[in-house]
């Protein structure tokens, strides 16, 4: 008697497991990573069945008419549909957050209760937010009290349920020395209507803030003290304040422009944005979606689950994907890893010192500044693009030990073969060391007109761009006696 | 039990790997499902010349 397959066990554990794991795990993206991964399942699904049958075949047991059976081909068929509908949601960036098919996402009605309060904040030093969910929106003003206003949103069967849940959270000022907590209480409430505040808050310019919250946006305008947000699911946009630390489970985005001190963020999501940050940028962020620093003038230190990147100074843009790093106009010394990870890496109008490491990948150079820099880039796959000064002094070694060559940069720079591959090197007088090595891929070195020589200033002035300074204005013209003019 | 039965057997798991590894390939930034689809036709194709040579017994004959 021929075994019963394991297909179908399995993939019932896989389904439970799935819900199971959404509903123990809120701060897991289990539905992402349905939407990553459901192919494997296909794989597996096929390799299982081929193991089945060769296993029955070998004990003579023969085999099954057809591997797969009709009705098999037709929950395939519907996990391709789901499997790619999901994938598309995922990249859209509109995936809903939660399934709750059986509660009250589905039911009820919305019943909204206003939010309203207001403190003096004379010595408040710190004001604290604990908004459990629903979005709020801080803004620094000239004042010194603070104001509440806004809305509890509750989604209940009646609206006698819904005032009985709005009763039980009342919004809360209250004062413990210079600190200030603004609660909205929401963790009081433990019956099943859903509810979320949606607040704005004006508060003292030159105080610090905290806010912390399960799901909901938090956006902080115009505060010169430091700003600190945990979230498990939150989209933060920071503008103008004075220094910023961001904790998130997961996000949309998490945004910070202008901002007078240091930047810290930490946790994973979608989308980075920094852009004119004056102090030190630390980044520990595990990201899906693109990552963008504009005008960093302190050092960057960015690290993900697969890549490493310090820069010194970035005084345009460094934009990074899944699949792409894309920077202009930055200082070194620069230091970028990838690991097991695929990454097309370009960079142009550099200057000190660059190290890169890629696994998989292709790397185009530009510097564009001059005096160059020790140049040292690695990959294990990829095809290797460097384009050098043409007035710049340096030593090129150019490896690939298989691929194509290709010199366009010309004398004194020589091609030499070797095995499969072969390497481009020479010196064109003395400089730095420039070596750039792939072990699978074309190698070319171009020549480039456009060097522009750097114009060394003190670290963090903000003034080395890069770019020569302008010449100096000719003298006005001399004044014409006027009885000259006439 | 005959080859032509295990190959005709196996034809559907190793197009549902295939199937699998396609859609892989797509969501890695790899070539997209709709111009990698055609693979599966010549999985099919393959498949079904094995089943053929083995029912003539060019794959060792029958057992």
């Amino acid at each position: 008697m021929r075994r019963a397959s394991l297909i179908a066990p399995l993939i019932l554990i896989l389904i439970g497991g799935v819900f199971l794991l959404n509903n123990i795990r809120p701060d897991l993206s289990v539905w992402r990573l349905v939407a990553s991964y459901w192919p494997w399942v296909l794989v597996g699904w096929g390799a299982i069945r081929v193991v089945e049958i060769l296993f029955n075949w070998q004990r003579g047991q023969g085999a099954p008419s057809t591997g797969v059976n009709g009705g098999e081909w037709a929950f395939i068929i519907f996990l391709c549909f789901f499997g790619a509908g999901a994938s598309a949601a995922a990249r859209l960036n509109n995936w809903p957050t939660r399934f709750n098919m059986l509660g009250w996402e589905m039911m009820g009605e919305s019943y909204d209760f206003p939010l309203r309060a207001e403190q003096s904040a004379e010595g408040v030093k710190r004001v604290v937010l604990e908004n459990l969910r629903g979005n709020a929106r801080l803004v620094g003003t000239d004042g010194t009290a603070v104001k509440v206003e806004g809305r509890t949103i509750i989604r209940a069967m009646d609206r006698a349920s819904a005032e009985r849940a709005n009763a039980q959270m009342p919004l809360v000022l209250s004062r413990q020395g210079d600190i200030l907590f603004i609660r909205t209480s929401q963790e009081r409430w433990t019956g099943q209507e859903r509810l979320t505040s949606e607040i704005d808050i004006a508060i003292p310019r030159n105080v610090n803030v905290e806010c912390k919250g399960r799901h909901g946006d938090f956006d902080v305008t115009g505060v010169t003290g430091s700003v600190e947000v945990d979230s498990d699911n939150a989209g933060v946009r920071l503008s103008d304040v004075g220094s910023a630390r961001v904790e998130v489970r997961r996000s949309d985005i998490v945004r910070a422009t202008n901002v007078k001190g240091t930047v810290d963020v930490k946790g994973r999501g979608e989308d980075l944005d920094l852009e004119n940050i004056a102090g030190q940028v630390t980044v520990d962020f595990r990201y899906t979606g693109d990552l963008r620093f504009r005008q960093l003038a302190k050092p960057l230190r960015f690290r993900s689950d697969s890549s490493e990147l310090a820069m010194e100074r970035i005084n345009g843009e460094v934009r990074m994907t899944r699949g792409e790093l894309d920077a202009d106009d930055f200082v070194g010394p620069t230091k970028l890893v990838v690991r097991s990870r695929s990454r097309d890496v370009k960079l142009s109008n550099f200057s000190q010192p660059l190290e890169i490491v890629l696994d998989r990948g292709d790397i185009e150079l530009r510097p564009n500044r001059m005096p160059l820099a020790v140049i040292d880039a690695r990959t294990r796959s990829g095809s290797v693009t460097v384009a050098m000064p043409s007035k710049a002094g340096f030593q090129l070694s150019a490896v690939t030990k298989r691929g194509e060559m290709d010199n366009e940069f010309g004398s004194p720079l020589r091609e030499s073969s070797m095995d499969r591959g072969g390497s481009i090197s020479g010196s064109t007088g003395a400089g730095p060391t420039i070596s750039v090595t792939t072990e699978r891929g074309s190698m070319t070195v171009l020549r480039s007109e456009t060097a522009t020589p750097v114009t060394f200033a003190p670290q963090g002035s903000g003034s080395d761009s890069g770019v020569p300074p302008a010449p100096p204005k000719p003298p006005a013209s001399p004044a014409v006696p006027k009885a000259l003019a006439q | 039990m005959n080859h032509a039965s295990l190959v005709g057997a196996l034809r559907g798991p190793v197009m549902l790997i295939v199937l699998g590894l396609l859609f892989v390939v797509d969501h890695n930034d790899g070539p997209g499902f709709t111009n990698t689809w055609p693979a599966l036709i010549i999985v099919y194709g393959l498949f079904k010349l094995l089943e053929a040579l083995a029912a003539k017994g060019a794959l060792g004959g029958a057992r």
